[in-house]
C-alpha cells in the first residue's frame, strides 16, 4: 500500500508457508480443496470465451463483407453465429460463474470442499459435451431454437453434468461451517439452484421434446429472458457483493436495500424476455406482463446500485484508483445502468414497435453480457486468480490495456448496434424503404461493429499474456502444479 | 505488497476479519454497535416502488385481455371482456400504392411523377391518369393490366414507347397504385375500389400483346364512381 508503483512480486512461497493465522491458514485449505475444479473450469472457460470471440469477429466480417469465406458449409454465417453464442454462454459464462459460485460459496461457508474428483470429473463431461454439441451444431445438426442449438444428446449431457458438479456446492452448503449466509450466497444460490430449472425445462419443451408450435416462442423468449436474470445477473451481482466490501473493507450500506433489490429481482426476473414477443401471435397477457416486468427490473438495480454506490462513498479513494478488480467492477455496475434502461426503453410497446427485430436489442443484450457480466466477472479473476496460484499479476500494463480495450470496444459496439438499430427500425417501418436500402445504411454500423470486436479479442489477448507469464513463473517456482 | 492483487486490502491487513463476520445481521447484538448497517431503504424509493406497482397493476388490467388464453390483441377486446367494439382499421390504399410504386414504377415515371421528357410520359396532371377527356377508369386498369405500346399522346406531347404488363398484382396493389398516383403531386382525381380493379378483370379477355392507343380508344369510357364528374387539373 506504501508503495503503489512497485509491481514487486509477493513471495510465493513466504505467502504460502508463513506462520498464518488460524483463520488465514483454514482459508489456505479452503483454496487448496478448490484450486484444481476451479482452475481447470476456468481454463476451459477461457479456451472457449478466445475461440468464441474469434468465431463471432468471422461472423461480424461476414456482414460486411457477404463473400468472406463463402463455400464452406461449416463456415456459413447460420451455423458460426449460433455456436458462437452458445460458447460464450455455456463455454464461458456458465464455467466461469460456476467456478465462482464454488469459491465463494465455500470461502463464505468456511468449509473445504469435498467429492473433488467427481466435480472434476463432472466438468471434464461438461466440456466433452460442448465440445460435441458445437461440433454437430457446425455440421448442421443444430436445433436453430436460439441458445438452444445443441442437439438434444448434448444438451441432456450438459444438463447431466451441470446437476453433478451443482450438487457438490449444495452439500457444502449443507455442511457449511459458518452458518449464517451472507448477500453474495443469496445470489449465488439462486443461480446454482435456477439454472437446472430453466435449462431444464426449456430443453423438456424444445428439444427433448417438442410442444406445440404456438407455445415454443414464448418458452424460448422466457428461456432467454430467464437466463440473463436468473444466471448472469445474480452471479454478478453476488461477486460484487463480496468484492465491494471485501477489498474495501466497508460494510454493506444496507441490509434492507439488499433484501429489497435480492427478492424484487426474483420478483420479476423470468417474466422479462416475453416482452420480445410484443405484436406476436400470443395471448395478450403474456406480453403485458413482459413489458411490465422489464419495466420493473428497474426497482431491483436502483437498490443495489444505490448500495454499491454509498460503498464505494465510504471507502478509501486511494483503493479505489488502484485496485484493478474493483475498477472493472465499476465498469459492470455502469453497464448493468445503462442495460437495464435500454430494455426498460425497448420494451414500451410504442418504441418497441419500431426497435424490434433490429441490432438495438442485440446490443442491449451484449452491453448485459460482456458489460456487465463479463466485466463484473474479469474483475472477480483479478481478485481471485493470485489467491488460488499464490503468483501475483506481472504488469499493471496489460491489465490496464485489458481494461481499457474492453471498455473502448464494449462501448464502440453497443452505441453503433444502438444507433443502428434505431435508423433500422424507423427504416423498417416505411413502406417505401426497400430491404436491400435498408442493408446499405446499418453497413457502416455493421464495420464498426467489426472493428469492436476485434478490440476485444485484443483486449482478451493482453489477459491471456498475464496467464500465461503466470503460469512460466509457477513452472520457475516449482509451485505444485494445479492439474 | 502488490497493488495488484489487492493485497493490501482487509484480506491482507487483516487476515482474522472475514466478510460474513463484519456483515453477520446483529440478530441478538445491540443494533447501535452495527451503525449504518440496518440502515432503512430510502423514502424515495419506496414512493418510487409503489408508483411503479400501481402503474402496472393499470397496465396489467387493460392491456392483459380479460387474461383469456385466446385474446391475442388486448386493444380489440375491452378488458371488462364484453367489447370487441374496435375493428380492426381498414387498409390504407396510398399506403399500399406507395409501397407498390416506390417498387415497380419509379423507374421510368420517376419520384416525382414527372416522367422524363420525351421518353416517358409524366402522371402529373395527365389525361390518362386523371381520366379526362376520352379516357376513362376502365382504359386505367386495362392499361396497367396489359401493358402499352406504340404512339401515344400525353398532355400534347408524343411519346413512343413500351409500358410493361402488371397482371400479376392483386386487384388490391393496382386499386392501391391508381388511387396513390391519382392524389400525389397535387393530382385530385377519385379513388379506385379493389372491387372495380376486379370487375375490369373479369371482364377484359386476356392478351398477351399490350394495348395500342387506338384499341382503348375504341373502347367506351367508363368511370368507377358512375358519377361522371370530370375531376378538376391539378392548380399548378
Amino acid at each position: 500500500m506504501n508503495n503503489a508503483t512497485t509491481l514487486s512480486k509477493i513471495e510465493p512461497a513466504s505467502y504460502l508457508s508463513e506462520p498464518l493465522p488460524l483463520d488465514a491458514s483454514k482459508r489456505l485449505e479452503i483454496d487448496r480443496s478448490l484450486s484444481v475444479p476451479i482452475l481447470f473450469l476456468m481454463r476451459s472457460s477461457f479456451f472457449s470465451f478466445s475461440l468464441a470471440l474469434f468465431l463471432i469477429s468471422i461472423c461480424a466480417v461476414k456482414l460486411v463483407f457477404p463473400s468472406f469465406l463463402d463455400g464452406i458449409s461449416f463456415l456459413t454465417y447460420g451455423r458460426l453465429f449460433p455456436v458462437a453464442y452458445d460458447l460464450f454462454i455455456y463455454g464461458w459464462a456458465i464455467p466461469l460463474g460456476f467456478a465462482l459460485i464454488l469459491w465463494l460459496m465455500a470461502r463464505l461457508s468456511a468449509t473445504p470442499l469435498s467429492h473433488i474428483r467427481i466435480l472434476t470429473a463432472a466438468a471434464h463431461l461438461w466440456n466433452s459435451a460442448l465440445f460435441l454439441g458445437s461440433l454437430a451444431v457446425l455440421a448442421g445438426y443444430g436445433t436453430s431454437v436460439i441458445f438452444l442449438e445443441y442437439p438434444n444428446w448434448a444438451s441432456f449431457l450438459l444438463f447431466v453434468s451441470f446437476l453433478l458438479m451443482g450438487l457438490w456446492v449444495l452439500l457444502l452448503t449443507q455442511e457449511r461451517k459458518e452458518r449464517a449466509l451472507y448477500v453474495s450466497e443469496w445470489y449465488l444460490l439462486t443461480a446454482l439452484c435456477s439454472f437446472p430449472w430453466i435449462y431444464g425445462t426449456a430443453n423438456l419443451m424444445l428439444t427433448w421434446g417438442k410442444i406445440q408450435g404456438s407455445a415454443q416462442g414464448p418458452i424460448q423468449c422466457w428461456y432467454a429472458g430467464s437466463l440473463m436474470q436468473f444466471w448472469l445477473t445474480p452471479i454478478a451481482l453476488g461477486t460484487i457483493y463480496y468484492l465491494i466490501p471485501k477489498i474495501t473493507g466497508v460494510k454493506i450500506y444496507s441490509y434492507y436495500l439488499a433484501l429489497f433489490g435480492f427478492f424484487s429481482l426474483l420478483l420479476f426476473s423470468g417474466w422479462n424476455g416475453l416482452s420480445s414477443l410484443i405484436g406476436g401471435a400470443i395471448p395478450a397477457w403474456m406480453m403485458s406482463a413482459g413489458v411490465v416486468t422489464n419495466i420493473m427490473l428497474v426497482l431491483p438495480m436502483i437498490a443495489v446500485v444505490i448500495n454499491f454506490y454509498w460503498m464505494f462513498q465510504e471507502s478509501e479513494k486511494l483503493i479505489l484508483h488502484q485496485s484493478p478488480a474493483l475498477r472493472f467492477v465499476a465498469a459492470g455496475i455502469i453497464s448493468y445502468v445503462i442495460a437495464t434502461v435500454l430494455s426498460l426503453v425497448s420494451s414500451f410497446p410504442c418504441f418497441n414497435a419500431i426497435l424490434n427485430f433490429t441490432d438495438y436489442l442485440s446490443g442491449t443484450f451484449l452491453l448485459f453480457f460482456l458489460g456487465f457480466f463479463g466485466m463484473t466477472l474479469f474483475g472477480g479473476l483479478y481478485y481471485f486468480i493470485p489467491r488460488l496460484t499464490g503468483i501475483s499479476w506481472s504488469s499493471s500494463k496489460l491489465i490496464q490495456f485489458h481494461f481499457w480495450l474492453s471498455v473502448v470496444g464494449i462501448s464502440l459496439m453497443v452505441s453503433s448496434m444502438v444507433l443502428g438499430g434505431m435508423i433500422e427500425g424507423v427504416a423498417f417501418n416505411d413502406p417505401v424503404i426497400t430491404f436491400t436500402n435498408i442493408l446499405s445504411y446499418t453497413l457502416p454500423w455493421n464495420v464498426l461493429v467489426t472493428l469492436s470486436w476485434f478490440l476485444l479479442l485484443l483486449g482478451f489477448f493482453c489477459f491471456m499474456r498475464l496467464l500465461v507469464t503466470m503460469r512460466w513463473e509457477m513452472i520457475e517456482e516449482k509451485l505444485p502444479m494445479p492439474r | 505488497m502488490n497493488p495488484l492483487n489487492d493485497l493490501n486490502s482487509s484480506d491482507a491487513l487483516n487476515p482474522e476479519r472475514d466478510l460474513v463476520e463484519i456483515n453477520r445481521p446483529p440478530l441478538s447484538v445491540n443494533p447501535e454497535k452495527y451503525g449504518g448497517f440496518f440502515r432503512p431503504i430510502p423514502l424515495w424509493l419506496i414512493a418510487i416502488s409503489m408508483v411503479l406497482f400501481f402503474w402496472a397493476g393499470l397496465y396489467l388490467a387493460y392491456y392483459s385481455g380479460g387474461f383469456k388464453s385466446n385474446v391475442y390483441n388486448a386493444e380489440l377486446v375491452a378488458w371488462s371482456g364484453g367489447g370487441g367494439s374496435r375493428a380492426a382499421a381498414p387498409i390504407d390504399l396510398r399506403v399500399v400504392g406507395k409501397k407498390v410504386f416506390a417498387q415497380n414504377c419509379v423507374v421510368c415515371h420517376q419520384e416525382t411523377g414527372l416522367g422524363i421528357a420525351g421518353q416517358y410520359p409524366p402522371l402529373v396532371g395527365s389525361e390518362w391518369a386523371l381520366s379526362q377527356g376520352w379516357h376513362g377508369d376502365n382504359h386505367l386498369v386495362k392499361n396497367i393490366l396489359y401493358g402499352l405500346q406504340g404512339p401515344i399522346i400525353v398532355k400534347n406531347m408524343p411519346y413512343n414507347n413500351a409500358m410493361a404488363p402488371w397482371n400479376q398484382l392483386t386487384d388490391q396493389q393496382i386499386a392501391g397504385v391508381l388511387t396513390y398516383v391519382r392524389s400525389e403531386w397535387g393530382n385530385n382525381g377519385s379513388p379506385i375500389s379493389p372491387e372495380f380493379v376486379a370487375k375490369i378483370r373479369a371482364s377484359t379477355p386476356p392478351r398477351t400483346e399490350a394495348w395500342t392507343m387506338s384499341e382503348l380508344q375504341a373502347i367506351p369510357r367508363e368511370l368507377y364512381s358512375g358519377a361522371a364528374t370530370n375531376p378538376t387539373p391539378p392548380a399548378k
